[in-house]
């Protein structure tokens, strides 16, 4: 089965509980999964078909939501265009940082992009001034659009899936083309690679700052949906649970991620008083798929659309 | 440049900490020609190739590429300009099917954005159906567009050199690097093997290959060159080589 044809199902069984669930924690949660989506996607670009890990990609979802909001709280700037801003200028972060850091290989690139996101959570909370510190930022104003705001949770949950699905659409389209094949090539040889004419290193470069952002977009998003926004929530064990969600949902395979994503982002609210033992879960999970399920979900999902 | 000469290398050093892996080789590879490039184990051979493409960075020299001085180009600019080349270890992508691997080679040629791709346009739709054809043709110039849909690891050996064989033609190169083809091949593969480089030659595609195996090498080389040691030991034509006492003993020793 096409994977656009797939896409289009998920679209239907999206919309239609969209209509019929009727729990504000519910649509509240799945809206939130939606964001994270967006998220790991950009971060399966990157990890998933070029082989280029990310520890720090919180950090980016953090650069998203605090631009966006500053932006909209200090200059009045209406907050679908704090959200571009954003967006563009934490690209042109991620591009700066991307283009020394992707000379990097392994372990040493995820040292890199580790420090690079604790880097930013610390800057966060030492601005006190401008970002509130530890304390956070508040009174952020809530998306509208010709007078239609997206004010409840259901409202939110269907602008946050469209998105999300619409940003899948687009990186499925973009790796069934020959840049997909390029990124395959990447991190399967990349001397090889290079032999047949894909510059890597600008490769590496374009697809990390296309994945910073699909981060800072749904940083920004976050901000004006939660409309409160603190260090806390982008940290280092945000960053890992990202790359979790990938390697659990199969890297390269955007809709075992998508499943991932929705079933890891949902359980640790479902089971809200086991919270502080979420990231020891996180770590056990990603050390059993590594050695017994290094496909993650990806066979499942080959296996379905066949 | 002499308009016959079609690559010219002029004092290639290169050096690995004490090593001195590539020592003053100068060598020209004619338009229209098979040169063929021998030596024991450890001769420089492979780091000479890896030099010309420019995956290592030499010490000292100057290559050419008809007028083109390629210490301003970078290895992925190479094959614009018509250099491809396989590799002794075999470097297929094991995450892409047969076709896509071998669709990698037009990657460059291909005009596709990524808007394109994004959008799904008629042009992208155009470029793809283009370099799913070249490739599956390709694959039926060496006869085996049956594996098109399978993995790289679903095929024998034999056929994975094929396919990389396939990966440079589809680039539609001037000059093709053959980097120990028949390395793992059997005799009948080996035969047909120095079949392929005849074909590949008549369509006036220009070979420097790397090759152990004396057979293929003496059946379809216009001129060999003998390396030992990083050195270039002699140059000639087949039977100028195979009577070369200097060939000999680095071959037999003393």
């Amino acid at each position: 089965m096409d994977s656009r044809i797939f896409l289009a199902i998920i679209a239907v069984i999206v919309a239609v509980s969209g209509i019929f669930l009727n729990s504000p924690f519910l649509l509240s949660m799945l809206a939130l999964a939606a964001l994270t989506l967006i998220v790991t996607t950009g971060l399966n670009l990157l990890l998933g078909f070029t082989g280029q890990i990310s520890l720090g990609h919180a950090g980016f979802v953090a650069l998203g939501a605090y631009m966006s909001a500053l932006l909209a709280i200090k200059f009045s700037i209406n907050p679908w265009l704090s959200i571009f801003i954003a967006t563009i200028l934490s690209s042109l972060i991620g591009a700066i940082i991307g283009y020394p850091t992707l000379k990097l290989k392994s372990h040493y690139l995820a040292m890199a992009t580790l420090a690079i996101g604790e880097v930013i959570n610390i800057l966060i909370m030492g601005t006190v001034s401008i970002t509130g510190g530890p304390q956070g930022l508040t009174a952020i104003p809530m998306l509208s659009i010709f007078g239609f705001t997206f004010d409840d949770d259901r409202k939110f949950y269907f602008f946050a899936w469209f998105t999300a699905l619409s940003l899948l659409l687009v990186s499925i389209n973009l790796t069934k083309s020959r840049f997909g094949r390029a990124l395959q090539a990447i991190k399967s040889k990349e001397i090889a690679a290079e032999a047949f004419g894909i510059n890597v290193h600008m490769y590496k470069v374009i697809i990390f700052t296309l994945s910073v952002s699909y981060a800072s977009l749904a940083g920004g998003l976050f901000a004006f949906y939660i409309g409160f926004i603190s260090p806390f929530s982008f940290g280092i064990l945000n960053s890992i649970e990202y790359v979790v969600m990938v390697v659990i949902g199969g890297m390269g395979s955007f809709f075992g991620v998508l499943f991932s994503t929705i079933i890891l982002s949902i359980l640790p609210n479902i089971f809200s008083g086991l919270k502080e033992f979420w990231p020891i879960a996180d770590g056990f999970l990603l050390v059993f798929a590594m050695m017994f399920l290094p496909d993650g979900l990806k066979k499942l999902f080959s296996w379905i659309k066949q | 440049m002499d308009k016959t000469v079609i690559l010219k290398l002029e004092h290639i050093t290169k050096n690995f900490g004490g090593l001195k892996a590539v020592d003053d080789v100068s060598l020209e590879v004619k338009k229209g020609q098979i040169q063929s490039l021998i030596g024991p184990n450890g001769a420089g051979k492979t780091t000479l190739f890896n030099i010309i493409t420019r995956i290592y960075s030499k010490d000292s020299g100057s290559i050419h590429f008809t007028n083109h001085n390629l210490d301003r180009y970078k290895a992925h600019q190479l094959i614009k300009m018509g250099i491809a080349r396989t590799f002794q270890n075999i470097q297929l992508f094991d995450e892409m099917n047969i076709w896509e691997n071998v669709a990698i080679g037009s990657h460059i040629k291909m005009s596709n954005s990524p808007l394109d791709a994004i959008l799904c346009t008629h042009n992208n739709k155009k470029w793809e159906k283009q370099a799913k054809e070249k490739a599956i043709d390709t694959l039926r110039f060496l006869k085996i567009d049956r594996l098109a849909y399978l993995y790289p690891k679903e095929i024998s050996f034999g056929n994975k050199r094929l396919i990389e064989l396939a990966r440079a033609l589809v680039s539609d190169p001037v000059l093709l690097l053959l980097d120990e083809p028949a390395s793992g091949l059997n005799e009948s593969e080996t035969s047909k093997l120095l079949k392929i480089i005849f074909r590949i030659w008549e369509k006036g595609v220009t070979i420097l290959l790397i090759e152990h195996d004396m057979n293929l090498v003496m059946n379809c080389s216009h001129s060999i060159a003998v390396m030992d040691g990083g050195k270039k030991i002699a140059q000639g034509m087949p039977s100028y080589i195979q009577n070369n006492k200097k060939v000999i003993k680095a071959y037999l020793g003393e």
